[in-house]
């Protein structure tokens, strides 16, 4: 056997899928080519490290949820064989119809229109905080507060004003403080906003929305990453990153990290801290 | 309690509710571990409940023509595939982080988990559920096939092919074999 056949078989005969007469000519070939032994020895290794991956266990609850969907799912509905069938339909009530449904086209034309232009004007304004946030943080906290009728608050209050805590109302990795805290009336939805300081000086902003943060970073080369075990998506900012990532029904972005590292740590640290 | 699984589909068939729990009981860990591997944590309880109601809503489809195990991964990896494939907004993309640089400080085994964890992240999801089928569910080239509608020889060449990319990303993400 030559290197191609042997490199082609080289996952069946790790996994031991080979026949026994194929087996031996694969192995002969390996005692006398290096190439082919260093890749073999590369199966070997990856088999080793994904052993070592972590293997969470279901959460106690999945059984409880699926039950009740399963009863909703059984419970009898009248069938719609059931109801009587009109005999026939008025004029009037087709032309009520038509008039309907062609106030409805138009009002959702309108509607999306309206909801697109909102959009682009979310993505601008979100671009100019994103690239002054770079020069001066203070400067864009203050663009973002003036647009979105930013209300400071005491980290405590913030759940008056949307009904739940803040992730980092538990704290934060040592070293990080809070300096203010706002909630903000997005186009999209109601979010808040921590902004905290490093002990060098340093800024990151983290919000914390239900919206999707598709538009803030509009036209910004987006990509996803693993922290912690949990998928994230990545913004590089000039030097910086913004990371995202699901909490619960919610999503958290942090603005102004250094790496994926302090990203890891930062999610790690809320996640720990909070049970939602 | 029915001891056979022959006897837990029948029932699950009848929509015992019994035979239902123990069904999930007996095989939710393997499904879920897979669904972290295909989805990540934070969406793996959801789509494992939504494999189970799959799994209970089509459980009269099951022929008993291969093993319930089989079946059940088949559901999970095309539930897993069909959710990737909506959330585009999540969906791996082409990456291009820079080496990552060693810290001594941190564990070995720490810094393994989470090297494979992305490069596996990386992998697009179709090679990553064959990879993942047979190194952490150890299944044969036979049932991979019967899970992913695949011939059996395609197997090997598509373990083949995520073995490498495996190895690439792992390289790119600053691993030294």
């Amino acid at each position: 056997m030559n290197c191609s056949e042997v490199q082609e078989s080289l996952s069946a005969y790790y996994d031991g899928e080979l026949s026994d007469k194929k087996c031996v000519r694969v192995s002969h070939h390996l005692e006398g080519c290096s190439h082919c032994e260093k890749d073999l020895t590369g199966f070997k290794k990856l088999a080793t490290m994904t052993s070592e991956l972590r293997m969470p266990s279901p959460p106690d609850n999945i059984w409880s949820r699926l039950e009740k969907q399963l009863e909703e799912g059984t419970r009898v509905r009248p069938a719609d064989t059931d109801r009587p069938l009109p005999t026939s339909v008025p004029k009037w009530l087709v032309l009520a119809a038509a008039i309907l449904i062609t106030v409805g086209i138009g009002w959702l034309t309108y509607d999306r229109r309206f909801e697109h232009n909102e959009r682009d004007r979310l993505a601008a304004e979100f671009a100019g905080y994103l690239d002054e946030f770079d020069r001066d943080p203070y400067k864009a906290q203050q663009i973002l507060v003036a647009k979105y009728g930013g209300k400071t608050v005491d980290v405590e209050q913030v759940f008056k004003h949307v009904g739940y805590r803040p992730a980092v109302a538990n704290g934060l990795l040592v070293g990080y403080r809070v300096e203010s805290a706002h909630v903000m009336t997005m186009p999209r939805c109601k979010c808040v906003e921590c902004f905290c300081t490093r002990d060098d000086g340093s800024k990151i902003a983290i919000f914390e929305h239900d919206d999707e943060e598709s538009d803030w970073f509009r036209g910004r080369p987006k990509r996803a990453e693993i922290c912690n075990g949990i998928e994230c998506s990545v913004v590089e900012l000039g030097g910086r990153i913004a990371v995202t990532w699901k909490r619960g029904t919610r999503q958290i972005t942090a603005i102004g990290l250094r790496d994926l590292d302090e990203a890891a740590k930062l999610r790690a640290m809320l996640e720990k801290n909070n049970e939602f | 309690m029915q001891d056979t699984v022959a006897e837990i589909v029948t029932l699950c068939q009848r929509g015992d509710r019994d035979a239902q729990r123990q069904l999930y009981k007996s095989t939710h860990q393997k499904v879920y571990r897979l669904m972290v591997r295909m989805v990540g944590r934070q969406d793996a309880d959801d789509l494992t409940q939504q494999v189970f109601l799959q799994v209970f809503r089509k459980i009269d489809q099951f022929a008993g023509r291969s093993k319930l195990e089989t079946w059940l991964y088949q559901v999970a990896v095309n539930q897993a595939l069909q959710h990737r494939r909506k959330e585009k907004r999540w969906k791996f993309q082409t990456l291009t982080l820079e080496p990552r640089s060693h810290d001594k400080r941190e564990d070995e085994s720490y810094e393994h988990k989470e090297l494979i964890e992305r490069a596996l992240a990386r992998l697009e999801p179709e090679l990553r559920s064959i990879f993942v089928l047979r190194e952490v569910e150890e299944l044969s080239y036979r049932e991979i096939a019967e899970v992913t509608s695949l011939p059996e020889g395609t197997v090997g060449s598509r373990l083949n092919r995520a073995r490498r990319e495996l190895q690439q990303h792992l390289s790119d993400l600053g691993w030294e074999p």
